[in-house]
């Protein structure tokens, strides 16, 4: 109680004096939910997104915003970034003493890394939220960013696990391993790719993971020896299978966009995405045939979670937590998991919830487009640190896209 | 302020954004973001090979698609060049693409080009290959065909509007008086008109080169993973997760720059010899 006087004081004289600094996100923290709700009450929380999906905006700017508003009086504003922008922005701005342009950032992995050793981030304040009580705190995938314990400086929001996508017409007896699928690419030269981006990567150390005993090879951090050791029997299997790629391995699609039209256009068997939720959206949609399902590998299949973050030199913290708690909330949670609006995998313990809820995200799993949610948990396998994604984006450039150096 | 100085202070204008842009360049390629400014780190950068193939390469589409569209203008504006309906619905079609951005050429592209695309069904209905997958790959080449047509056909907007324009301004006499002296019509053409023409669009010509050599829409959905196009690479390295691959990009844009410089150079110096 007395804890919460002393930061109450703290947190006014900050918030009411004009030329004093922001209350930190700590501060704000330690006092009384209420007394938090209160300070958001009338003010404008900036959120930096990536805003480059229109289902994405649409929860946003339709559902979240105005809800937000009524339910706790604060305004939503939205700002474009991600990553390496929220990044450079929060280097800049605090090199420069400014105050802050976001007071809450969608993020993950590499970039919880990289602005939490540069102590851009404030808190710990997540677990001082209402609803994290439900989070699923039981789980690695969600309590651990990329190796990286969260302690409370992001909030886990939203959960998703990497998946192939293949045609149940074209293709009814789907490899169901990294092994068996290396044959299936060499008996149907032409018809396999990944893309550049992510997902691409992602599927590289699914295939990484496999040829070198699992995910605990990779796990406690980046170790060069390691690399040394088990990048070979990647890049190997590689180079042996590139030949039966589409185009024979000298051309990939840009983006898993671009994957996708390959699939839809037949002229691949398989497309993949970060989120094996997604696929039954994209069906509805029309992108992928009506016949499209998830494909999960025996080997394993990468789980990630996407976090929220409040900058240390965030001029609204109280309004960032009431935003956060109010996006972890189950209403929205489930929203924002219906197929139709996004399919983006909750972070809440299921049995955490009252028995209404369990019900609702009960119907949610039986979609019959859907994966059994038991086989993908079983199935799911988590991020390693964030140098081993990068090593194997510059290898897989310099080894299998490039000829020259680059 | 005499007309001298205002001169002076109209250049000093126009060159405070290219000149603040390469001094940026400059800065964030010698690792000046990052907090360790050194030359010898943007001459390391620039002694990679990587850049310099995504260079020659783009220049390489830029050109020929540029040589491409500026044929088709050339003859545009000369074979349409009447009051006739249909000289000035041929002189509308041939501007259409001007206005079209760059990403719906792109998805025309895939639509006509790719081997599911309407080009390969027709092929496979009329059977000149069995199935549209047999159809040569002419998206995501090294040779670069699809996104060089589709480069040039953007550009044919743009330099048959000019081509037509000047045309239009010619005088009728020049022509008459070339087949007076007993030169044929097509060597009037050739001799008399064409040569015209070059020099109205000349301008106009060197202002697409530049323009397509740093587009980056169309080469990213049309161009080869290998070589990667100039302005594809920049743009990776530009939002790479490891910031320092940002200096990368900053050092590549220096050589689209020198580029862009070249290109006005060549016009500037083609100008000093009229």
């Amino acid at each position: 109680m007395r804890s919460s006087l002393i930061a109450l004081c703290a947190v006014t004289v900050a918030a009411c004096g004009g030329g004093t600094p922001a209350p930190r996100a700590a501060d704000v923290a330690a006092l009384p939910w209420d007394s938090v709700e209160a300070l958001a009450r009338g003010t404008t929380v900036t959120w930096r997104m990536w805003r480059g999906d229109p289902s994405i905006n649409r929860y946003v700017d339709d559902w979240i915003t105005p809800r937000l508003a009524a339910c706790c009086g604060v305004t939503l504003r939205t700002a474009e970034g991600q990553g390496p922008d929220i990044l450079q922005q929060l280097r800049l701005e605090t090199a420069a003493g400014a105050a802050g342009t976001t007071d809450l950032a969608w993020i993950n992995g590499e970039t919880f890394a990289a602005l939490q050793r540069d102590s851009l981030l404030g808190g710990p304040w997540a677990h001082r939220l209402p609803s994290a009580q439900s989070l699923d705190s039981a789980s690695a995938i969600i309590m651990r960013d990329f190796e990286r314990p969260t302690e409370g400086f992001e909030m886990p929001w939203g959960r998703v696990q990497f998946a192939l996508v293949y045609d149940s017409l074209r293709t009814p007896s789907p490899p169901r391993s990294v092994s068996a699928l290396a044959e299936w690419i060499r008996a149907h030269p032409g018809r396999f790719t990944h893309d550049q981006g992510f997902t691409g990567t992602t599927f590289l150390k699914v295939v990484l993971y496999a040829l070198n005993g699992g995910v605990g090879t990779f796990q406690g951090g980046f170790d060069a020896a390691t690399w040394d050791r088990t990048a070979p029997r990647l890049f190997t299997w590689l180079e042996a299978l590139v030949p039966s790629f589409w185009r024979e391995g000298r051309a990939y699609p840009q983006s898993v966009a671009d994957l996708d039209r390959l699939f839809a256009n037949g002229e691949v068997d398989f497309a993949m995405g970060n989120n094996h939720l997604g696929v039954a959206t994209k069906v509805r949609r029309g992108t992928y045939p009506a016949s499209a399902r998830v494909l999960m590998l025996d080997d394993g299949m990468i789980a990630n979670t996407h976090y929220l973050g409040i900058p240390s030199n965030a001029t609204n913290p109280a309004g960032a937590m009431v935003v956060a708690n109010f996006l972890l909330s189950p209403a929205a949670q489930y929203e924002k998991q219906r197929v139709e609006v996004w399919a983006d995998g909750t972070v809440l313990d299921i049995n955490k919830l009252d028995t209404e809820w369990q019900a609702r995200f009960a119907a949610l799993a039986a979609d019959p487009l859907g994966f059994p949610d038991s086989v993908a948990a079983r199935l799911a396998v988590p991020e390693v640190a964030a140098e081993w994604h990068d090593r194997v984006v510059s290898e897989w450039r310099r080894r299998i896209r490039g000829r020259a150096g680059e | 302020m005499n007309r001298h100085t205002g001169s002076w202070v109209a250049i000093g204008l126009l060159a405070v954004a290219p000149l603040v842009g390469l001094a940026w360049a400059i800065w964030a390629g010698a690792g000046g973001a990052d907090g360790a400014f050194a030359l010898a780190t943007l001459g390391e950068r620039l002694r990679r090979p990587a850049p310099w193939i995504s260079l020659a390469w783009s220049t390489i589409a830029a050109l020929v698609a540029t040589a491409l569209a500026t044929m088709g203008a050339i003859t545009i504006a000369l074979a349409f060049r009447g009051t006739r309906a249909a000289d000035r619905a041929a002189r509308a079609l041939a501007t259409l693409p001007l206005p079209i951005p760059p990403i719906v050429v792109a998805a025309a592209a895939v639509l006509v080009l790719s081997q599911s695309g309407l080009l390969a069904r027709l092929a496979a209905t009329a059977g000149w290959i069995s199935v549209p997958a047999e159809m040569p790959a002419l998206l995501n080449v090294p040779h670069g065909t699809g996104l060089i047509l589709a480069l040039a056909w953007k550009e044919l907007g743009f330099l048959s509007l000019l081509a037509c324009t000047v045309v239009a301004g010619l005088d009728p006499e020049l022509e008459a008086t070339a087949r007076t002296l007993g030169a044929s019509a097509r060597t009037a053409r050739r001799r008399v008109l064409v040569p015209m023409i070059w020099r109205g669009i000349f301008p106009g010509v060197v202002a697409a080169f530049a323009f397509v050599l740093g587009s980056y829409e169309l080469p990213a959905l049309l161009g080869p993973t290998h070589p990667q196009p100039l302005a594809v690479a920049v743009l990776e390295r530009a939002r790479d997760a490891d910031l320092a691959a940002r200096g990368d990009a900053w050092a590549a844009t220096l050589l689209l720059f020198a580029a862009a410089i070249a290109a006005v150079g060549w016009h500037e110096w083609s100008r000093s010899r009229a």
